[in-house]
């Protein structure tokens, strides 16, 4: 009863498949106007099918966890069974409305933008792959077919950033993609098979389904394998048996009991199967073994002793979980550009700028945080694993905040934006905030693509200048652009009542409030928020507030963008307006109706506050204002006025801004540590290894030496004549001699 | 359709070898392309008549279509033939890349084509008919029989330096083959001591019950044979001269077939005869494998000659199945024989785009080349799918192979885990060499005028690229009915192996009647000779 | 030496003309030189044929030195021929300088 069966999830992924195939092979062939006209034909269908997805799911009978489609079985092989089959949770279901949403908005945007350009085929046909193995890895029932959507987008990125072949830089921007992307996806692999490994040692039938490997974990748990530290805590929930060592309650803050009762029947009949069968709540006197509480438990603040569970030897230990998640999170910072992956995205963007936008920060640099949630009761067993996702992630964001300061071309600025808030994703997850996490992938596409998109129409405006620098003023000559990227950046900045505003503050607030977060986490989120904001104003004040610096040939040009490109900034805009409302905090009385929809997914292994804090969190909510605000004004400030010009050219000789415009190296780090010495080895292994010892001394140089041997033989073939004759005499008397002997 | 089927596989193996007496004996007067439409109509049969096998097949264990005919009774030799899941895919792959090879050379190979159809066909001949034998005397005269067509082919068709390339093919290869003629011979004559009779047939010859010393010699001279040939790590030196000298023709059979009877070999003959020894060797095998990997991916990196690039590119994949071979498990059998299904697509259609290439422009430096994708964009296309299917995306056939070899290697008590970790390494190593060989020859600003008038595709080679790409493609998503029917049988080698379970072969003619099968020894192994 | 019959004397004369003629073989350099001591080879053996002969009596020797005689006179005519195929093939007539055979 857990499955639905669904005739048409294979459209969504299979209609983008189909037609960039058949863009990509004639495409090139057919008028102008089709491919483009196809893929976004090709994207609507898909969003249509998604939505009727959407309305199965929540049609479906009571009970159901996913709707699915199994396809046919991919491979097996002893005894572990494959079978390509894709699913529709609430989880995917979201993420698939998201994909085709923006994914159709962007190919519509870049029917304009990419007007001029001949090679319109490929880049369509391409586009449109990778939407559907983008749905391919949402939609995956387990770690294989995710691995194809996984490795697949990675491809479509590479092909895509290198659309602009001719150019060896850009060529060259799409192959540090695709490598540093594969350092991931190698890591990715061998935690798959580790985890595999760690599965069949613990006893039972091989799978990479994610749901039975969920229950596996799950009944591992259950066995106390992974116990970890428990702590009576303070925050036990009313209900419980005290005796008990205090399971922690997984929900998300809600404010009014009526509806947590309501959530917790919801979330009874959503479990998948048996072993995982919660009854809530629990009825007072009920011994807590007969509801097994589902999921893993969750330690409380011990992020500073790794593993202290006592029970980490054995065969499937919590180490083994920790090396699983680690390795699978390595594939993570790939795939979603977090330290130390990150260095690929910002050279992303010799991409076309379309592709920036859905590639590069709506779509597969979310696949990270896509994965780290979707296999959240992995990640929760080990204390170590998401102390490290919710470190790097604050780390990333940090460091990427600091580099955007100094950025002078409006795409990288955006680049490491979406480093850094892709950062604050990880930072949600890693705190175990996982739907704050999708909440904030969510709104984040809204915003970025937004911002993305509305830089491309700079772009297309000034006719492809790229440096802020030499903008300006532009908010009387593009205004639409102006308004919608306002609304963006103020999205970003966290500003209210836009959909930043709600997601990002629900981050802050559990980052410093549930147990595995923490007020050092907090802080250096709440210090990028500063930056963030800062940084994303200087762009606002430079390229449309302050005065133009527009050179004067490009300034009568300027033109506003066509429809079509304004088309999908303004519903971006709208969205970006709206889609907060879908995760309004109980504080602000509202309904938290994201959180409760992704909680049968996700909701087990999240550890949200369960006792609401209004004082903490409508404090925190004014601080994330304030700060929002700090940042926007003092841009304002620095930005717009040209005496301040000056202490700008003053402050930009200074080491700390040199350093940061460079990024502080990094880039140059790995090329002399990593590209360059291992070039070195493979010459000397050519060279040296292979030229010189094996093929020249082992086999050339038997071949020299039974050269040599055969000439000291060749000697006797002298052609000499009466040299033969001595040696036949010599020979006979010999013989005569040995015969005649015993004479 | 009973007599066919009694007979499919010595018309299978001989077909060629009439085929090339007739061609051989065409009068030559006219045109030389009758040389060519002949050798395509025969290669063409053979490959319908291949496909009658996994028609007809069904499924079971033992092998099929086995035939046997006494042929020197006194000396135990008989014709023996017979074929299962390991070596019916890679018939078809010869079959299916013979025709094409004879497509693509048309335009290349301006002297004596008649010579090269003919050498050609008998190469055909030798390699259905390795795959295809269980006699080990027969075996090994298909083996050798292999040699010659490749060493003329080499040698007379092939590029500057053809003479060195084609006797050190020769004389590497034979190196390893006599050794294992020594090999069979002593294994025969042991067997003989033991059973009382004398035969060389394969499934009468497993489960010789030899002491493991001698075991070790013998699987030792038979693995280098077949290491030779794979080309396992340090006895890769022959392949990159000889893939880079030899005519595209020559270059795609050796990479496409030619390497897979090393593998072949150990999965038909060393790995069943052997078993002990097997098990000790396998972590030998297992650490080739991941050097080769490692070292044919750098090496790789590094290489101007597009040819040699690929060459070494063969190395690292084909490290993959060393180390499939070596894992010893199910998941690894199953992916070693997918890799090499896998690699003799994608690395043969890599070699007919290099072999266009060179028609085009008589170079194959990297250097000569760059920005072409803005010229021949289909060609370009083609091009891309290939190295990526080389490269191993999912959904397509490279990757199937290597992560069925990644399973078995963690699966693999002991030294498993570290090698499929460095294996994994060579996924991002594959990427490293592929893409810059792409970047290099197609993208960037066109450095050579020259490359600016290229022709793209026309529609032979898009015909002849068009299935091994389809092919590539269906490998890809739907490999689950190869890997169903090598399951059972690696399975057995496993088993054997492993588990030290008798290994129970048995030849069943398309009639069903058993021609020849494993005999169950009870007694202990013989002392070693004095 | 009372045991020393004329016999005797012949084989020793037999010996000594064999070693003369070998080391003619050997040493010489002009073919027709050779040729010369090889035909002195030949007449050694027969004496040593005759000297036997005499020792052992018999008819075998005589008949055994008629084929001898036939043999050497053969085998100048071929030598012979040989010689002056290769002279006029090559202009050489010293045996050192014919190593066309040389391996």
């Amino acid at each position: 009863m857990a499955e639905h069966p669904c005739s048409f999830l294979f459209l969504i992924p299979l209609i983008p498949f189909v037609v960039g195939f058949a863009n990509g092979l004639i495409g090139r062939y057919l008028p102008r106007i089709v491919p483009g006209a196809s893929a976004c034909l090709a994207m609507a269908l898909s969003l249509w099918y998604s939505t009727r997805a959407v309305f199965w799911f929540y049609g479906a009978p009571s009970g159901t966890v996913a709707l699915r489609q199994d396809l046919w079985t991919w491979m097996s092989s002893g005894g572990l069974d494959v079978s390509f089959s894709l699913m529709a949770d609430q989880l995917t279901c979201l993420m698939i409305v998201m994909i085709s949403v923006v994914g159709f908005l962007i190919h519509l945007y870049s029917l304009g933008y990419m007007e001029h350009e001949k090679d319109q085929a490929r880049y369509f046909s391409q586009l449109n792959l990778f939407a559907g193995f983008m749905f391919l890895l949402v939609m995956a029932t387990n770690f294989p077919v995710m691995f194809i959507g996984w490795e697949g987008v990675g491809a479509c990125s590479y092909l895509l950033i290198g659309y602009y072949f001719s150019s060896e830089d850009k060529a060259q921007a799409g192959k540090k993609a695709f490598l540093v992307n594969r350092v991931g996806d190698a890591s990715f692999l061998v935690g798959v098979l580790v985890l595999l490994g760690g599965l069949s040692s613990a006893g039972g039938p091989l799978t990479l389904e994610f749901s039975k490997i969920k229950a596996r974990i799950g009944a591992l748990a259950e066995q106390r394998i992974f116990v970890d530290l428990i702590t009576p805590s303070e925050q036990k929930t009313p209900g419980f048996d005290p005796e008990d060592g205090g399971r922690v309650v997984n929900l998300s803050p809600s404010f009014s009991t009526p509806e947590r009762d309501a959530i917790q029947s919801r979330s009874s009949v959503s479990t998948t199967t048996s072993v995982l069968d919660r009854s809530w709540p629990p009825t007072s006197g009920q011994a807590v073994s007969r509801s097994p509480s589902a999921g893993v438990r969750a330690s409380r603040g011990v992020r500073s002793s790794g593993d202290s569970s006592p029970n980490d030897s054995g065969p499937f230990s919590a180490s083994i979980v920790t090396v699983v998640a680690l390795l699978l999170f390595l594939g993570a910072t790939g795939k979603s550009a977090q330290i130390p992956l990150y260095v690929w995205l910002p050279d992303a963007m010799a991409g076309p700028t379309p592709v920036s936008a859905l590639i590069h920060a709506a779509t597969m640099v979310t696949a990270g945080v896509y994965m780290v949630c979707r296999l959240c009761f992995l990640f929760t067993v080990s204390d170590t694993a998401m102390a490290v996702v919710a470190w790097t992630g604050a780390l990333t964001a940090l460091l990427a905040g600091i580099i955007a300061l100094a950025q002078r071309d409006i795409k990288k600025i955006l680049a490491y934006s979406t480093i850094s808030q892709l950062g604050f994703m990880f930072l949600a997850a890693g705190s175990g905030a996982f739907s704050a996490a999708i909440f904030h992938v969510f709104t984040h596409a809204f915003f970025k693509a937004l911002l993305f998109l509305g830089a491309g129409s700079v772009i297309h405006a000034l006719h492809g200048e790229q440096d802020i620098f030499n903008m300006g003023g532009l908010r009387k000559k593009l205004p639409w652009t102006y308004r919608t990227f306002l609304i963006g950046a103020l999205a970003l900045c966290g500003f209210p009542p836009l959909a930043g505003f709600f997601s990002k503050d629900q981050i802050l607030f559990q980052v410093y409030s549930s147990p595995r977060g923490g007020a050092g986490l907090y802080l250096i989120a709440i210090f990028t928020a500063i930056l963030t904001a800062f940084y994303m104003f200087r762009l606002v004040s430079l390229v449309f507030w302050s005065e133009s610096r527009v050179d004067r040939r490009l300034k009568k040009t300027i033109h506003e963008a066509p429809p079509s490109m304004l088309l999908p900034l303004v519903i971006l805009a709208a969205g970006t307006v709206i889609v907060g409302f879908l995760n309004t905090p109980g504080l602000l009385y509202g309904h938290e109706w994201l959180s409760h929809a992704l909680d049968p997914v996700l909701g087990e292994s999240s550890t949200q506050l369960k006792r609401p804090e209004p004082f903490l969190e409508f404090g925190l909510m004014i601080v994330s204002i304030l700060v929002g605000l700090i940042g926007i004004l003092t841009a304002w400030w620095i930005y717009t006025s040209p005496e301040r010009d000056d202490t700008l050219a003053e402050f930009e000789g200074t080491l700390a801004y040199r350093a940061v415009l460079a990024k502080f190296g990094v880039d140059e780090a790995y090329d002399l540590v990593i590209v360059r010495p291992l070039l070195a080895v493979s010459r000397f292994l050519r060279t040296i290894v292979d030229e010189t010892v094996v093929d020249g001394a082992l086999v050339n140089g038997v071949a020299r030496l039974i050269d040599r041997v055969a000439s000291v033989f060749r000697e006797l073939q002298s052609g000499d004549t009466q040299r033969y004759l001595l040696l036949l005499t010599l020979g006979t008397t010999a013989v005569i001699v040995y015969l005649m002997r015993s004479f | 359709m009973s007599l066919v089927n009694l007979h499919i596989l010595s018309l299978l193996i001989f077909f060629p070898l009439l085929g090339a007496l007739a061609v051989a004996f065409l009068p030559s007067s006219r045109k030389p392309q009758s040389s060519w439409t002949w050798g395509l109509i025969v290669s063409g049969l053979e490959f319908l008549f291949s496909l009658h096998l996994p028609w007809h097949s069904g499924s079971g264990e033992g092998l099929k279509f086995a035939e046997r005919y006494e042929w020197i009774p006194s000396w135990g030799i008989s014709f023996l033939v017979g074929i299962d899941g390991f070596s019916l895919y890679l018939i078809l792959l010869t079959t299916f890349l013979v025709p094409i090879i004879f497509l693509m050379s048309r335009r290349s190979v301006s002297t004596s084509p008649r010579a090269f159809v003919v050498s050609f066909l008998i190469l055909e001949t030798g390699i259905v008919g390795s795959l295809a034998s269980l006699d080990l005397f027969l075996f090994y005269l298909f083996w050798e029989v292999m040699l010659i067509p490749m060493f003329l082919i080499i040698g007379i068709w092939g590029g500057e330096n053809k003479v060195y390339a084609a006797v050190k093919f020769l004389v590497y290869t034979m190196l390893g083959s006599v050794l294992m003629l020594v090999a069979i011979l002593w294994l025969t004559v042991r067997h003989g001591q033991f059973a009382g009779n004398f035969t060389f047939a394969l499934p009468e010859l497993c489960n010789t019950p030899l002491p493991l010393t001698e075991q070790l010699w013998l699987f030792a001279a038979f693995g280098l044979a077949f290491a030779i040939k794979i080309p396992a790590f340090p006895f890769h030196t022959w392949l990159p001269d000889a893939h880079t000298e030899a005519p595209t023709g020559g270059s795609v059979v050796l990479a496409s077939v030619l390497l897979k009877l090393g593998g072949y070999g150990f999965l038909r003959f060393a790995l069943p005869l052997f078993p002990d020894a097997a098990q000790v060797f396998a972590p030998v095998l297992m650490l080739s494998g991941v050097v080769g990997i490692l070292y044919g991916a750098l090496v790789s990196r590094v290489q101007d000659d597009l040819k040699r690039l690929i060459a070494f590119s063969s190395v690292s994949h084909l490290g993959f199945v060393v180390l499939g071979l070596g894992t010893l498990t199910v998941s690894g059998l199953q992916g070693a024989v997918f890799v090499m299904l896998s690699h003799g697509l994608t690395t043969g259609a890599l070699f007919l785009l290099v072999g266009m290439l060179h028609e085009r422009r008589h170079t194959r430096m990297i250097d000569q080349f760059g920005g072409l994708q803005a010229v021949i964009p289909n060609y370009s296309l083609v091009l891309r799918v290939v190295t990526l299917a080389s490269i191993g995306l999912p959904g397509l056939s490279g990757f199937v192979g290597e992560f069925l070899v990644l399973l078995g290697a963690s699966q693999c008590p002991g030294w498993g885990r570290p090698a499929m970790c460095a294996a994994a390494i060579g996924m991002v190593g594959s990427a490293f060499y592929m893409l810059h060989m792409f970047q290099a020859v197609m993208q960037g600003p066109i450095r050579h005028p020259k490359n600016r008038a290229l022709k793209d595709l026309d529609r032979v080679e898009m015909g002849v690229m068009a299935p091994i790409l389809v092919l590539i493609l269906v490998l890809g998503l739907f490999p689950n009915s190869i890997l169903a029917r090598l399951e059972p049988l690696a399975q057995r080698i496993v088993e054997t192996v492993v588990g030290d379970k008798e290994y129970e072969l048995e030849a069943v003619n398309a009639a069903g009647v058993v021609v020849s099968r494993t005999p169950v020894h009870t007694a202990e192994p013989v002392p070693i000779l004095r | 030496m009372s045991d020393v019959q004329l016999a005797h004397l012949y084989l020793a004369l037999s010996a000594i003309l064999l070693t003369i003629g070998i080391i003619g073989v050997l040493i010489r350099r002009n073919l027709l030189v050779v040729l010369m001591s090889l035909e002195l080879m030949f007449n050694a053996s027969n004496l040593a044929f005759v000297g036997f002969g005499r020792l052992h009596g018999g008819p075998d020797a005589s008949a055994l030195v008629l084929f001898v005689i036939v043999m050497a006179a053969i085998e100048a005519a071929v030598g012979l021929a040989i010689v002056v195929a290769l002279f006029r093939a090559s202009g050489l007539a010293k045996l050192d300088e014919i190593n066309l055979l040389r391996g």
